[in-house]
């Protein structure tokens, strides 16, 4: 890829395998490219590691990092806090409970897939 | 200083009457002396009434009947007249005294009530119940008591003092010493009594040798003996037929004595604020209820919707028809263990309600626990080998049949094993032994995950608990899988125990079931438990 212009990632925070493949399939499907991770510590490492990463689709609740902790460690990163962030959570209430959460966009599993493209395609 | 009074009252009387001579001279003699009675009695009882009489009785005979001083006998109507003033008199004390004794039982009445209003006030304003006991505690003294103590049988069965309250402020630091529920261990303590029982005792002559009897330590006792108590009551705080804790009651510098309706108040006092301790320990734990229920229902909320994330999910890329025909197979793979996911869900939410109302069913046949074991490994291992936890397995050949009910026992092992996994961070091992005596069969499921806090460990088999917040968000689940295999573990005769050395040390799940051999039971029987 080097030496060409730069191609436009996907990154996909989620811990249930299922979800995470159904999610990559799909917007694979569309056109996009896509990096998994499976919580937050293994998502700070995708994107320190990979370039190009133009949207983070997020879970909230997972093992390890959960999701408001990486949101927190991401906006601290300079490099990183700029990269938008949409969030999927099966918590219903989570937005309100949200707090210092930063701009995200909020969608509640499961989503709306024409939103999630609208989304993806906005920016990247 | 009561009798002074007769001596006064009587005196006096005597002077008026003698300055009264020049108009009646030897005539009317005790005219003056009847007030002087009914003064003496009226303020100062019986005795000095009497006083009174006997004084009056004296000096009229001085003055009047013989004021030359000889001891003649006195003639019949001087007799008569003497005679009649006494047994007037004596008429006139026992009514006065009559009256004075309803008057002071009318005021203590009024005192009583003043005093239980100003307790309801307090019971009903605050659902916070030692707030409220240390304010009665307050009230109390000085108008019951000189010293009143509240002390309350915590739900660890452990007692706690709440309040003390002196009518001295020259005692306070007797007081503070006395903040600290007392030891109590060969129950000596009339309020040991009365908390074992739920039977209140009053004391009206505390004597030295019940202090003595009292004290743990030499410091206690001398603490007893300088506040020099005179009377006690101890009342049970009483609600619903059990003792919540109990009121102390002792008078000391006032120098009263407690009777029998000081104990019918205190009596009284001890239910209304028994009643006020239960309503606000049902009022939290209804809180608490509602809490959980709340926590419960995001949790569900959030469980059923993962799952359907994904067959939803899978059905959109299947839609776009880019799959090759591995993938679409897999897809359908992922799309029937979401569905199978759900109906699990569903199945253990419906194995709790049928917990709670008791109507939680189990077969019973012969079942080769080696075999249920086995399988419930083979369903764990696909996702163990996911997350990189090693499975092992040690199965004592000689372990035989318990007889059971396969589906739930397999549903034992599944929810132990799926847990140990679950929480198994990658690398982690997960270790399953199955072990027999001949009387007994031990299941152990070890792992090698984050373990289980002390302060939880009591809460691990409840329905609906879940470590905490932060826990509950990184695992998911509905915290339902432990407290169904405790029920499952229960109507099969046995037991299931959890031991973790703390967070990051791992956990042990042992089931206990008693090996009994039936004969051929190959027809089902129904067991029915209760919760």
């Amino acid at each position: 890829m080097t030496g060409t212009a730069p191609v436009k990632r996907v990154l996909i925070v989620e811990d249930d395998q299922d979800v995470r493949g159904a999610l990559a399939a799909f917007l694979e499907g569309e056109g996009h490219s896509v990096v998994e991770a499976a919580h937050g510590a293994e998502a700070l490492t995708r994107l320190h590691d990979s370039d190009g990463i133009c949207l983070i689709v997020l879970d909230l609740w997972m093992p390890v990092m959960d999701g408001w902790e990486f949101r927190a460690a991401q906006r601290k990163d300079p490099t990183l806090a700029a990269v938008p962030v949409v969030v999927i959570t099966a918590d219903k209430g989570a937005e309100q409970r949200a707090g210092d959460f930063g701009e995200a966009d909020w969608m509640t599993k499961p989503i709306d897939f024409g939103r999630l493209l609208e989304l993806v395609h906005a920016h990247c | 200083m009561r009798y002074g009074i007769a001596v006064i009252a009587t005196a006096g009387g005597l002077v008026l009457r003698r300055a009264l001579s020049t108009l009646w001279g030897g005539e009317l003699p005790y005219l003056a002396l009847y007030p002087a009675v009914l003064a003496s009695v009226w303020y100062g009882g019986i005795g000095p009434g009497l006083t009174a009489i006997g004084l009056s009785a004296l000096g009229a005979v001085a003055f009047w009947l013989r004021p030359d001083r000889t001891l003649a006998a006195p003639d019949l109507s001087q007799g008569v007249g003497l005679v009649a003033f006494g047994v007037m008199n004596l008429a006139i004390c026992l009514v006065v005294e009559g009256l004075r004794r309803a008057r002071s039982r009318a005021e203590a009445t009024a005192t009583h009530q003043v005093f239980l209003a100003r307790v309801s006030t307090h019971l009903g304003s605050s659902l916070d119940y030692e707030e409220t006991l240390r304010a009665i505690a307050g009230l109390a003294v000085p108008i019951l008591a000189d010293w009143c103590s509240v002390d309350i049988v915590e739900a660890d069965g452990l007692v706690r003092r709440l309040a003390v309250a002196c009518a001295d402020p020259s005692q306070r630091p007797i007081a503070r010493r006395a903040e600290i529920y007392p030891p109590d261990p060969h129950g000596r303590h009339p309020r040991t009594h009365v908390l074992g029982t739920g039977e209140s005792i009053l004391i009206p002559e505390v004597t030295d040798e019940m202090l003595m009897q009292m004290a743990g330590d030499g410091d206690r006792l001398s603490d007893l003996r300088a506040l020099a108590y005179r009377s006690g009551i101890v009342v049970p705080l009483i609600a619903r037929g059990e003792v919540l804790g109990a009121l102390t009651l002792a008078t000391a510098e006032s120098g009263r004595t407690y009777g029998r309706s000081d104990l019918a108040l205190a009596e009284d006092l001890g239910r209304r604020a028994g009643i006020a301790v239960d309503n606000a320990r049902l009022y939290r734990a209804a809180q608490e209820a509602n809490q959980l229920k709340d926590e419960f229902i995001a949790t569900v909320s959030h469980e059923l919707r993962t799952p359907l994330q994904s067959m939803l999910g899978w059905v959109k890329v299947l839609r776009q028809g880019k799959l090759t025909a591995q993938r679409t197979a897999r897809a359908f793979d992922v799309m029937e263990r979401a569905g199978q996911a759900q109906a699990r869900l569903i199945e253990d939410m419906l194995d709790v309600s049928r917990i709670a109302t008791g109507r939680l069913r189990t077969e019973r046949s012969n079942v080769d626990l080696g075999a249920v074991v086995q399988s419930a490994l083979d369903a764990a291992r696909p996702g163990a080998d996911a997350k990189k936890v090693r499975l092992e397995l040690a199965l004592d050949p000689g372990v035989g049949v318990v007889a059971g009910d396969a589906v739930r026992l397999q549903q034992v092992a599944w929810n132990l094993l799926s847990n140990a996994v679950k929480f198994t961070p990658g690398g982690g091992r997960v270790e399953v032994r199955l072990e027999g005596d001949g009387g007994s069969v031990r299941l152990i499921v070890r792992d090698t995950g984050e373990g289980i806090g002390p302060a939880f460990i009591p809460y691990v088999f409840e329905p609906f608990r879940q470590g905490d917040a932060t826990s509950r968000r990184r695992h998911g689940g509905l915290g339902l899988g432990l407290a169904i295999v405790r029920r499952l573990v229960e109507l099969h005769g046995g037991s299931v125990t959890v031991r973790s050395e703390g967070r990051g040390c791992g956990s042990e799940f042992c089931v206990f079931l008693p090996a009994v051999s039936l004969p051929d039971a190959g027809s089902a029987a129904v067991e029915k438990g209760a919760v």
